[in-house]
């Protein structure tokens, strides 16, 4: 599992959250980190904060989707504009997440995340 | 004519300062940057044709580098170079999707050179690009390829439905396509202005997948603050996707058929009636009709999403257009460099008796990950995966041969002749009767890398004997 978020206190209780549910859990602070790490490991979920520093995280997905089309990404956000939350569907993200958002509800996200990429099922 | 821009990557100041005199001089508009991270920072606006791109890097690797420069859309050629000098870096490179390789200490006459046909070869791209839509009405559909007669029905049925409103039931085997006709009716239809809306409606139970097709008010529930549009409300005027519709719950199913019927959905946790003037594709790999009769899908919905169905035929049924097909992925694969694979006719006869239970995905993954592993631009039956070969009885077939232009069965004679003689090209030419120059020429003419395998190195294991070898 990947988490990237720029501020350490969510990659901190999130990672948290998942090692719960017995998930090996990886951060990163930048999406051009996250890129690389997902050159070198292939992940069940990768879960993006949107609005990071440097490369944003709407272009990071378009890139890691061609790099890994089969990688779920759980796309977090606090600014649920209506021409964000368009966008980031359009660029087919697995499931979307508006901060505040419940453990519970990112906890089954993720699991339904690794269900699906385990499941070697992908549209077609 | 403004300059062309080129984006410099090197880890050490000196050169990297010396290249943007250089570049500068030759009338580039240079950038620079130390590493592979800032490279792809940079590169994200879309605005730099053309990197060139030093492989020691700290951090990000230049190889890891390439590749995720390579991944942008649009992708920016890349030049690579290295001051270690190997033969193994360019051939990785060129895997990967370089333009050209270029040894320091550099010629700067040669690399300006280089960087000026890796600056056309971009512009070149983005023309195609725009040809590409301009052509749309001579082959409307590129991305669903064959000529079988169970492909030809489809394409006729995508024809007809999509300038409608009507809904379409996709059903087919997993791998054989579905997702693509959904694009091509959305991409022919008049919504096509907005982004076709995807959701897999088996990968996620109630509560999430709820959540994601109606959205949720703000404090709709525990731990839950924030407004969320849900797929109802940000596909409005498009069309969504709702692949795996089989795997629906009753419950939710329920649902999706109220607002299908209505026009008009809720938010989780509000009262308010919000309009979707939404058009549905729906797909599965189930029978839904079958479905339906056993009572685990609901009989009103089957009617509503299934005003129009596509069968999609599974690869086996299809195995003429398995040439097309891999030619296709050959020329679409996102490493593909400037030299395209070329495939024997026994490594096709083989990929065609294959039953490809996967279907074309399987045949795509299968392509791709042969395109990165090749040498020397050859795709051999020695190249392919065993689980293939098993299954597979590659026999002198002529078949293969039926309805090849001329030309072809040329191409795939002669590389078929060098790959038995271990690319030895006088020997080759020796057999084909024909001189040396002649099939320099040939070979030329098909993009095959003249250096091909330098004779006598490192021989492919061939299962053919080669008598007076």
């Amino acid at each position: 599992m990947l988490v990237c978020d720029d501020d350490e206190r969510i990659r901190q209780s999130i990672s948290e959250a998942l090692a719960l549910e017995s998930f090996d859990v990886e951060t990163a602070e930048r999406a051009v980190d996250a890129i690389q790490k997902i050159m070198r490991t292939s992940y069940r979920a990768l879960v993006l904060d949107l609005k990071l520093p440097g490369l944003g995280g709407l272009d990071a997905i378009s890139i890691i989707k061609r790099l890994n089309e089969r990688l779920p990404i759980i796309v977090m956000t606090g600014h649920a504009s209506y021409e964000t939350e368009q966008a980031v569907r359009a660029a087919g993200v697995f499931y979307y997440l508006v901060k505040p958002f419940s453990l519970k509800e990112l906890t089954e996200a993720v699991k339904a995340a690794a269900r699906f990429q385990e499941g070697g099922k992908a549209r077609g | 004519m403004e300059p062309s821009k080129v984006l410099v990557v090197h880890p050490e100041s000196g050169i990297r300062a010396l290249l943007v005199r250089m570049l500068s001089s030759f009338g580039y508009a240079t950038k620079s940057v130390t590493t592979g991270e800032e490279a792809i920072e940079e590169t994200a606006s879309g605005e730099i044709p053309v990197v060139l791109l030093d492989l020691d890097l700290p951090g990000m690797s230049g190889p890891e580098t390439l590749r995720a420069l390579r991944a942008m859309a649009p992708a920016p050629e890349v030049v690579v170079t290295t001051g270690r000098g190997t033969v193994d870096s360019a051939a990785d490179a060129a895997r990967y999707g370089a333009f050209d390789f270029v040894p320091q200490p550099f010629d700067f006459k040669d690399l300006s050179q280089i960087l000026r046909a890796a600056y056309d070869q971009t512009l070149r791209h983005r023309q195609a690009q725009h040809i590409k839509a301009a052509l749309k009405a001579h082959d409307p559909f590129p991305d669903i390829v064959g000529k079988s007669t169970g492909i030809k029905r489809v394409l006729a049925l995508i024809h007809k439905a999509a300038p409608t409103h009507s809904p379409v039931l996709i059903q087919g085997e997993s791998g054989t396509g579905k997702e693509l006709v959904a694009r091509a009716l959305h991409a022919h239809s008049p919504r096509a202005k907005l982004p076709l809306t995807i959701l897999d409606c088996g990968a996620l139970q109630d509560t999430l997948l709820e959540s994601e097709l109606f959205g949720h008010e703000r404090g709709a529930f525990t731990g839950a603050h924030g407004l969320k549009h849900g797929l109802f409300e940000t596909a409005n005027e498009g069309t969504l996707f709702l692949d795996e519709i089989g795997e629906m719950s009753p419950a939710t199913q329920v649902k999706v058929l109220r607002a299908l019927q209505s026009g008009e959905f809720r938010r989780i946790g509000s009262n308010r009636q919000i309009r979707a003037d939404l058009r549905i594709i729906a797909a599965t790999n189930k029978d839904l009709r079958e479905e339906v009769k056993r009572g685990r899908f609901r009989e009103d919905l089957y009617y509503r999403i299934a005003v129009i169905e596509i069968h999609m035929p599974p690869l086996r049924e299809r195995g003429e257009d398995i040439p097309l097909l891999v030619e296709h992925f050959l020329h679409t694969n996102a490493y593909g460099g400037r030299q395209r694979l070329q495939v024997t006719t026994e490594a096709l006869n083989c990929l065609m008796t294959y039953p490809w239970p996967g279907n074309i995905r399987e045949l795509r993954n299968c392509i791709e990950r042969l395109s990165v592993l090749a040498e020397n631009q050859v795709l051999t039956v020695e190249s392919l995966p065993p689980s293939i070969l098993k299954s597979a009885q590659p026999k002198e077939s002529s078949d293969a041969l039926a309805d090849l232009p001329l030309e072809e069965v040329e191409r795939l004679h002669i590389l078929r002749t060098l790959e038995r003689h271990r690319w030895n090209k006088k020997r080759a030419a020796t057999i084909l009767g024909i001189d040396t120059k002649t099939l320099y020429n040939k070979l030329r003419r098909y993009g095959v890398p003249l250096g091909g395998r330098p004779d006598g190195e490192r021989p492919a294991p061939s299962r053919e004997p080669r008598a007076g070898d």
